[in-house]
């Protein structure tokens, strides 16, 4: 079989194709070689004694707010280890059904908990609930940083600003007033 | 004894030693004795590498992820990525098995508050002495000293990313809106 390596066949001949996959090949090897080595490296690493977060029985933190508001949630953590442990909580991003991804506010911006062993402290997060967050119950999970596994599912639900809702009955002067503004809106 | 509903436990890694005293100065001596028999080199590229490792695990976050596109999208992450691959960092660092550095940090601090260290630190086989006089030394460094100044680098760290980020830090509590979940996805195939 002949193989053409004329500068004018095709992208530069078969030969030099096959000198660059060669030599993409050794790069490779060279490369993933190294990392395997650092791996090995890493396996001789001394160790580090780790944490992991283990929450409760069907554990939550949920909670309800209108648009506008702050909802606060509280959770209680019991450190199980013999000696101190410090926590630092991070919220994921939450998202509803619909697809709309909130990246929560904290209020105040939650700072670092130590908890003496055998003992346990409140985790207190505030958070705000934005004018233009679309009503729906916004999911995601709260993290210990740098905690080697677990996290606590989140749910959140929003509710529309009490003027969008539906007006209670008591309330005949109030409900009154919207209805000509949506009526002026319609083209 | 199982955490309750409105609970989390704080326990310790399975198929590892356990968080005692002991273990975390073990581990520390063991990180002290490793530093004679690596290069430099490679302990600093093991805690950028270490950093990084938490710095993706943060961006997970809200705030990460909020402080992340804000260096990215400004001068300082471009800047930053090209010196990051032009002077071959992120190969040097790629290939560096990470610290778990806030594992160390949490175990350090542990340490400082635990009430038996002195006993057993008396277990342990004294340290051999570091050779030269240490009256030939202009200073001799306190922990304090060294605790004081760990703190002041750590909040200036703190308060030079904050300032990098400033011009381009969205504002808290922002929403996305992306296109609603397709109701064929949980057809009887997905079941």
């Amino acid at each position: 079989m002949q193989i053409p390596n004329d500068p004018g066949s095709g992208a530069g001949g078969s030969f030099r194709d096959l000198l660059r996959l060669q030599t993409e090949f050794q790069a490779r090897l060279a490369e993933e070689t190294v990392k395997y080595l650092r791996r090995l490296q890493g396996a001789g690493m001394p160790a580090a004694p780790g944490t992991v977060l283990r929450p409760g029985e069907g554990a939550e933190l949920s909670g309800k707010g209108a648009v506008g508001s702050t909802v606060h949630l509280e959770l209680e953590v019991v450190n199980r280890q013999r000696v101190h442990c410090i926590v630092t909580p991070m919220l994921e991003a939450l998202v509803d059904a619909s697809g709309v991804t909130w990246f929560p506010e904290v209020d105040p911006a939650v700072g670092s908990t130590l908890v003496p062993p055998n003992e346990s402290r409140p985790l207190a997060l505030s958070l705000k609930l934005p004018g233009e967050l679309p009503p729906g119950t916004y999911r995601g999970a709260l993290l210990l940083q740098g905690f080697r596994d677990g996290a606590v599912p989140v749910a959140v639900e929003v509710e529309a600003p009490a003027a969008r809702r539906r007006p209670a009955r008591t309330r005949k002067s109030a409900t009154r007033k919207p209805a000509p503004r949506r009526r002026t809106r319609k083209p | 004894m199982s955490p309750s509903a409105d609970q989390v436990a704080l326990v310790d890694a399975p198929e590892s030693a356990g968080r005692t005293t002991a273990t975390l100065v073990g581990s520390l001596t063991a990180r002290l004795a490793a530093l004679h028999l690596i290069s430099g080199a490679d302990a600093i590229g093991s805690l950028v590498a270490g950093y990084a490792a938490l710095g993706r695990e943060v961006s997970q976050t809200a705030e990460g992820a909020r402080m992340k596109r804000a260096l990215e999208s400004g001068r300082p992450g471009r800047n930053g990525d090209l010196l990051w691959s032009r002077l071959r960092l992120a190969d040097w660092a790629s290939m560096m098995p990470p610290s778990p550095v806030l594992d160390q940090l949490r175990n350090d601090a542990a340490l400082l508050l635990a009430d038996d260290v002195e006993t057993t630190l008396e277990l342990l086989p004294i340290p051999g002495e570091i050779a030269g006089s240490p009256a030939d030394l202009d200073e001799r460094w306190t922990f304090a000293d060294f605790l004081l100044g760990f703190w002041a680098c750590s909040a200036e760290v703190v308060r030079v990313l904050e300032a990098l980020a400033a011009p381009t830090l969205a504002e808290p509590g922002e929403i996305v809106a992306s296109a609603p979940a397709d109701p064929e996805a949980d057809g009887e195939l997905l079941r």
